[in-house]
């Protein structure tokens, strides 16, 4: 059955152009999961067991396997995860209380072998970490053939630290399982400790997890989830996810739900008490997300979604995505403050349903491919919803997500370049700056630049093509090609992987008479003398500036020239060459030139060197309003 | 010149006195605001076509990358401007005693008589104002030493929240009682030209008679200030300076300069309370 394990493998491959690609309906399942987990709430403890099937799509037989123990990140400060000084990943978090895994038995089916007796750590040249083993198999498993794992194992959980742990009776379990790291096509493993800036990578596959918890407690999970038989005290869930690469919970007494269907999805919204504003957010924005990336980047396929917005003190469960299941996070009162961040945070975990969850493109090498797009998606999505006033409106103000994105990228864009793996950048305040930032602001320029519905197409095709596919950076750059053009793709390119970046400015405006005649003049019927005064006005003006371009960005632009009589013209410049010289002559003084005057280019290194006029117009609305907060200052804000 | 019955003491009585002090508040907000708005239209958005009307468009952009860019020689001339802002408060307080000495007199102000009285009691005012601005600050610091001894139930967010609103509240309001009888002191440092501990005694005396009017009698005043700044900030939005016309630029001055002199006068009102409050008591 080689041909159908060919066949296989090529639609979770990687060939080279996948433009044109039809969307795949469901996933090849290679890794699924059929787990019971036990929660001992007051020692924060899940004990588990069940099996692991393991299909070989690969042309190549399987001698090894590799599972990731990501819980024992947690486990001690030797751990990669919580070795640096800094403290640990996003959250900067020391661990407190300590959380590991304790694997008691895998035993493999098929080949009646216990496996685990010979299971070594793996996590490349980091003898210290435990949370990647290498598994030896004792006969190798065949092409077209499954393997499946029966595995037992004890969990302790963590105190909150990067979104999972408890914190008193609320517990929220991720990464908790031992799971297969993905198989590739070429039959090795992607296999990678747990480092604090990488996020996941897994293949695809059917999850079945029949949860056992406290009887009082309300349990969010990936999937659907059906009560079954258990014992007293206590509470029993079946969650069934096909088509999906991982699987995470939340268990607390405490929470308040709201369900609707929207989409036909049955939506779920888990909030702490007195978390009723958020919750209606919540779900006004996921009604919203499901129809503008569903437009976008393919159908939500699953039946099921749950929104958990931890409470305020185990915030760092929250902000993170999980196949069917997201998490929100912030304070009760949060929509009162007239900024948009719960909004934010819901609508960029619902994109991951599509970037992490749909496509599993491979977060540790390539997290931009996930955290980047999805947060071009985010702002779009923002401003296509809120308009100008996206992140922030008020005191007068609107600020879009998409102009503080920009500051960010320009603070850092040039530092690293995007395309890299999460382990190589300086630091995750360097990540989150060139992934999330730095990938949003140039995929707003092409937009801007090449014409959104042109770039929403491109990225449809990459949906598509990406689905259940796990994508790599080639399949977005020949979406870009195939439907903005050489020019935007190479654009894509260079910013990608060489740190690319631009800079318009301009250096210089010059505007004078044509031809002022003024001096001493030879004529026929004598010299003539003409004094400067008498040829004002002149009929007629020249005008001179020089734009250049910084960088190796060669993107379009419009440069807009402003007269004294009020007139404005514009011109286009391809973006080729460093430089584009105005020359002007009409009826008017040439006062202001300004290239790019409608801020299409987003990562355009300085916005405040894009224009020069004849004569400086001063900050008058800046004076005048700084002056009122200097005397308001004075009068102590209250008479 | 005399000092006013206690009937007779009223704020409506110097107008002009009131648009000086607002005056005054006007030319030291100016040699604050002006050093930050050189370095903003000297940052290229005096070069833009549409002038600093971009820095208040939707989106934010250039208000962005302007922090971005010249964030920190902003902070570093806002620093630069702290001694500014010492001597700026400094005439300010002083400013206010003049306020106090002015509603006490009877008939025609003397710009000499004024000065002089007020510089008599300069120094005693200042050592008030300066001693209350740090016991409101211990207040302040207390107050959060507490806010970190309130318990956060993970399952009851709102009643937690209640709980430090409450506490900031308590705070508000001691300190707020604490500016009334300060100012009610001023008021008889003034009225009654007496030395520090004498003030202090009368503020006392007044605070037994009078507990609400002597520590809270200002509020009403407040709340007209609030309101004024609240009708401003409406007002300035519609006239949207992000949009073209030096009209909305002049437009939303002439709403702020009416919100000072709006709080310069219910200062006014507020202190000859305070001074009619020790004048009856003494």
């Amino acid at each position: 059955m080689a041909w159908a394990a060919a066949a296989l493998a090529w639609s979770v491959g990687l060939p080279a152009s996948h433009a044109a690609e039809p969307a795949l309906e469901h996933a090849l399942r290679v890794a699924s999961y059929t787990l019971s987990a036990r929660l001992d709430a007051p020692q924060h403890r899940v004990s588990g067991h069940g099996t692991i099937e393991l299909f070989n799509y690969t042309e190549v037989p399987l001698r090894e396997l590799y599972l990731h123990l990501y819980m024992n990140a947690f486990k001690n400060d030797r751990s990669l995860f919580l070795r640096s000084p800094f403290g640990a990943g996003r959250s900067g978090q020391h661990g407190h209380k300590w959380g590991y895994i304790d694997v008691k038995r895998l035993y493999a089916r098929e080949l009646s072998s216990d496996l685990w007796p010979a299971h070594a750590p793996a996590s490349p040249g980091d003898a210290e970490d435990e949370t990647d083993v290498r598994v030896p198999l004792s006969r190798p498993l065949e092409p077209g053939k499954t393997l499946t794992l029966e595995v037992e194992f004890e969990v302790k959980l963590p105190q909150v630290i990067e979104r999972t742990g408890y914190v008193d009776d609320y517990h929220f379990v991720a990464q908790w399982f031992p799971k297969l790291a993905r198989l590739m096509p070429d039959g090795s493993f992607a296999h990678f400790a747990f480092h604090p800036q990488s996020e996941f990578a897994a293949n695809f596959g059917s999850y079945d997890v029949t949860l056992d918890v406290p009887a009082g407690d309300v349990v969010g999970a990936t999937g659907q989830c059906r009560p079954t038989p258990a014992t007293a005290g206590r509470r029993a869930l079946r969650c069934v996810a096909d088509d999906v690469h991982d699987f995470a919970w939340t268990s607390w007494a405490s929470f308040e739900e709201r369900r609707e269907q929207m989409a036909g999805v049955d939506v779920r919204v888990l909030t702490p008490p007195g978390h009723g504003r958020n919750a209606q957010v919540e779900l006004d924005t996921v009604r919203f997300g499901l129809t503008h990336f569903g437009a976008r980047f393919g159908r939500y396929p699953y039946p099921t979604l749950t929104v958990v917005h931890p409470p305020e003190a185990a915030g760092d469960s929250g902000g993170m995505e999980y196949p069917t299941l997201i998490t929100t996070g912030g304070p009760w009162y949060a929509p009162y403050s007239g900024a948009r961040a719960i909004e934010a945070v819901t609508i960029h975990e619902l994109g991951h349903q599509w970037f992490f969850g749909l496509f599993a493109s491979d977060e540790h090498r390539f997290p931009f491919l996930d955290e980047g797009l999805n947060s071009y998606a985010e702002h779009s999505a923002m401003a296509a919803r809120y308009g100008a006033g996206s992140a922030f409106e008020g005191l007068g103000l609107s600020v879009s997500n998409e102009a503080l994105a920009r500051a960010i990228s320009a603070a850092r864009g040039a530092d690293e370049p995007i395309a890299q793996g999460a382990g190589d950048f300086f630091s995750f305040r360097s990540l989150g700056a060139i992934v999330y930032s730095r990938t949003a602001s140039l995929f707003s320029t092409l937009s801007r630049v090449y014409g959104a519905r042109n770039l929403d197409l491109a990225l449809a095709d990459y949906a598509a093509s990406a689905r259940f596919r796990h994508p790599e950076p080639a399949q977005l750059l020949d979406a870009v090609r195939g439907r903005l053009g050489d020019g935007a793709a190479k654009n894509l390119r260079r910013a990608l992987f060489e740190r690319a970046s631009v800079d318009y400015l301009v250096r210089d405006v010059q505007s004078a008479a044509s031809d002022p005649r003024a001096g001493v003049f030879d004529e026929a019927s004598g010299r003539r003398t003409v004094p400067r005064s008498e040829i004002r006005p002149p009929a007629r003006w020249v005008g001179h500036a020089i734009v250049l371009r910084h960088g190796t960005l060669e993107l379009p632009v419009q440069i807009e020239l402003s007269f004294d009589d009020g007139r404005r013209e514009r011109r286009d410049w391809n973006g080729a060459g460093t430089r584009y010289i105005v020359s002007y002559e009409g009826p008017s003084k040439l006062v202001g030139v300004t290239v790019d005057p409608e801020q299409r280019v987003l990562l355009d290194d300085d916005l405040t060197n894009n224009a020069m006029r004849s004569e400086d117009q001063g900050a008058p609305r800046a004076f005048e309003r700084l002056l009122y907060w200097a005397e308001l200052l004075l009068g102590g804000g209250l008479p | 010149m005399t000092a006013l019955g206690p009937g007779e003491l009223r704020a409506r009585h110097r107008p002009g006195l009131i648009l000086a002090l607002a005056g005054t508040r006007l030319a030291a907000g100016l040699c604050l605001a002006w050093p930050l708005s050189a370095l903003i239209a000297g940052s290229g958005v005096g070069q833009r076509v549409e002038g600093d009307r971009a820095l208040f468009e939707g989106g934010g952009y250039l208000l962005a990358e302007l922090l971005r860019l010249r964030g920190a020689e902003l902070e570093a001339v806002a620093r630069g401007l702290l001694p500014v802002l010492a001597a700026s408060l400094a005439l300010t307080t002083a400013a206010n005693g003049a306020l106090l000495v002015g509603l006490d007199l009877r008939g025609r102000l003397r710009l000499r008589e004024l000065l002089s009285r007020t510089a008599a009691r300069a120094p005693t005012l200042l050592l008030l104002g300066f001693g209350t601005g740090l016991a409101q600050l211990l207040l302040l610091v207390a107050g959060v030493l507490a806010l970190a001894a309130l318990p956060e139930p993970l399952a009851k967010p709102v009643p937690a929240t209640a709980g430090q609103a409450a506490l900031w509240l308590l705070v508000a309001l001691a300190a707020g009682a604490l500016g009334g009888f300060s100012d009610v002191a001023k008021a008889s440092l003034v009225r009654h030209d007496s030395r520090l501990g004498e003030a202090l005694a009368r503020a006392f005396q007044c605070v037994r008679h009078r507990p609400v009017r002597a520590t809270f009698g200002w509020v009403p005043w407040a709340l007209v200030f609030l309101a004024a700044a609240a009708l401003a900030a409406r007002l300035t939005g519609l006239c949207d300076v992000s949009r073209a016309g030096a009209w909305r630029v002049a437009a939303v001055f002439a709403l702020h300069q009416l919100v000072i002199v709006t709080a310069v006068a219910a200062r006014a009102a507020w202190f000859a309370r305070a001074l009619r409050l020790v004048a009856t008591d003494a």
